[in-house]
């Protein structure tokens, strides 16, 4: 099992844990690892914007905001890029404009 | 008599003075003096890179990536895609001790992922701003400010760059520009071209301007500097020409100069710097560029030293450098001196290892320096930073040998006791470490030297050599082959 934080507003799911890893609610920002010596922090989520939720199994696709979860179901987000898909496009167009001078 | 050589004595010729050596000293070698009146040979400390921190391989670097240092804090603030973590915008405090860089614990400044994320430290407000690029969906770019107490990030408002144009995926940049503003640039998207955007800071509060177009063209990457306060230095690389663009700012008003193009052809693998904001004020308008031969073959790279004055800029002569940037952007930052730009790139000679190469001018002509290994596998989305206390460039990559960690590393650029002011004259003869010798002084005559150009200016290098290569140090002018009147800076 695992367990995730979404946005309040989107429910959109940045991030998945094992449910063994502490994850610190802050009321300006996010703890991810053993308070005395963090994994890192989360300087756009806290307490007040943001949950936390237990127990989840999330889909097995599952990648940084493509899914949004409202305590119970998954839903994947509509216009959801993947990133490395976006690179790639990016890279084809620069040597397509290489190919064309 | 027919040369001037020919009225001077055999030996030293007046204008001498007897000192004390701290080392062994050689014959006909140029020395220092030092503020107890003793002489010292001129001795040089190679350029080297010191010892490598990181937050193992959960802190990746991914796409492009900066660095700022914090005058403040005497810290660096490296900022990247954080490929270990879904590409998410990063920051994170580095530390230097002696050659041996901490990175500490990463705070998230943006949970999606990106394409670049860049930085500046601006000193009135003494804080940073983070210019970000989602990569994808809505291709956003963001800023965000935020003050920094110790390793601990505090932020303000995140606001949408350039009116909320979505971004394409081309590398934008972040610099200085004034007291508590700071402009940020992007080379392509939904606004006409490549554009630059000011804005204003209050605490941890931006205020931005009115994005401008500077060129009708795309660039990628798109790169910039300030060498003094309300000036900017665009440099616009592309698949199809090289651009330079000066920029005026007052208030967030960008006023944009004429599109400066070297020439078609592909440039991609460039960047500039001014050393104003790392501590050199003087000269003010200056910048370093190194850029791809236009069209050229893979590495084929010229430096220039490049003026501005108002919107006008002016292109100095050309360097041919050895420096061979190739496949990733490069990466230009400040040296240890105000004639000084350190250069990062993956050589094209060699594109498994990462390169720096230090960039010295003179007058308006670019000169290499050192050129070091910065690591096998280290060559790639490089962001840089000057340590203005330590005068040492710190950088920060992704460690390929690593899993592609995020890594930060301190290069210690070539230095020399030589300065400008402490060259005294010419030893006459060896002068052994605590023995007192003769040294040739202002206005004497050294003779006993060989192979000299007569009538030419003869300057002290770094490393203690004397040669007609152009240095901060003229130490006179060759009478005869073998004779050097010392007319300089003795």
């Amino acid at each position: 099992m695992s367990k995730t934080l979404t946005f309040n507003d989107t429910g959109r799911s940045p991030y998945i844990f094992d449910d063994a890893k502490n994850v610190t609610m802050g009321a300006d920002k996010i703890t991810v690892g053993d308070d005395a010596d963090p994994d890192f922090y989360i300087g756009d989520m806290h307490s007040g914007n943001a949950t936390l939720h237990t127990g989840v199994t999330a889909p097995a696709d599952w990648q940084g905001n493509r899914y949004e979860f409202d305590g119970s179901d998954w839903t994947e987000v509509a216009d959801w890029v993947d990133p490395k898909v976006a690179e790639i496009a990016r890279l084809q167009a620069q040597i397509d404009a290489l190919n064309a001078a | 008599m027919s040369n001037l050589s020919d009225l001077i004595p055999a030996g030293a010729s007046g204008k001498t003075i007897e000192a004390v050596a701290t080392a062994n000293i050689t014959s006909k070698a140029p020395v220092i003096l030092n503020s107890a009146g003793t002489v010292s040979p001129i001795s040089e400390t190679a350029g080297a890179m010191g010892t490598s921190g990181d937050q193992g391989t959960g802190t990746g670097a991914g796409n492009n990536s900066g660095a700022c240092y914090h005058i403040t804090n005497d810290s660096t603030v490296i900022s990247f895609p954080n490929k270990g973590n879904s590409y998410y915008a990063t920051v994170a405090v580095c530390t230097l001790s002696g050659t041996t860089m901490t990175m500490n614990t990463p705070t998230v400044v943006n949970s999606t992922a990106c394409y670049f994320v860049r930085c500046a430290y601006d000193p009135t407000q003494n804080c940073i701003v983070v210019y970000y690029k989602y990569n994808g969906g809505t291709n956003l770019g963001k800023v965000r400010a935020a003050t920094v107490n110790g390793t601990s990030f505090s932020f303000g408002t995140e606001l949408s760059a350039f009116g909320g144009n979505a971004h394409s995926n081309s590398p934008g940049d972040i610099c200085n520009l004034n007291d508590s503003s700071v402009a940020i640039c992007w080379g392509s998207g939904a606004t006409s071209g490549s554009g630059v955007q000011a804005m204003t800071i209050s605490g941890t509060t931006l205020t931005l301007g009115t994005g401008v177009s500077v060129s009708s063209n795309t660039s990628s990457p798109m790169r910039m500097d300030s060498g003094k306060k309300g000036e900017l230095l665009c440099q616009l690389g592309y698949t199809s020409h090289i651009q330079y663009v000066a920029c005026t700012v007052s208030g967030t008003t960008v006023t944009a100069g004429t599109v400066t193009e070297i020439g078609g052809g592909s440039s991609l693998y460039n960047d500039l710097a001014s050393g104003f904001w790392n501590g050199y004020t003087s000269p003010e308008s200056t910048y370093i560029a190194a850029y791809h031969t236009p069209g050229g073959a893979a590495g084929v790279t010229l430096g220039r030293l490049i003026t501005v004055s108002g919107t006008t800029l002016t292109l100095n002569a050309t360097t041919s450098l050895t420096a061979d940037p190739h496949n990733n952007p490069p990466a230009m930052g400040w040296g240890s001196s105000a004639t000084q730009a350190i250069f990062y790139y993956r050589p094209a000679s060699d594109v498994s290892i990462g390169e720096v190469t230090e960039l010295n001018y003179s007058g308006t002509t670019i000169s290499e320096g050192a050129t070091v290994t910065v690591g096998t596998g280290n060559y790639t989305h490089w962001g840089v930073a000057t340590d203005q206390v330590a005068k040492k460039s710190i950088v920060m990559y992704q460690d390929a040998s690593n899993s592609d960690a995020a890594e930060v590393n301190v290069y210690s650029p070539t230095s020399s006791n030589l300065t400008a002011t402490n060259f005294v004259g010419i030893a006459d003869a060896a002068i052994s470490s605590s023995a007192t010798g003769t040294v040739v002084v202002q206005g004497g005559t050294i003779t006993g030297l060989s192979s000299l150009t007569t009538g030419s200016k003869y300057y002290v290098q770094g490393d203690g050599t004397i040669t007609t290569v152009s240095s901060s140090v003229n130490a006179g002018l060759a009478i005869s082959t073998t004779s050097l009147l010392l007319n300089g800076d003795s």
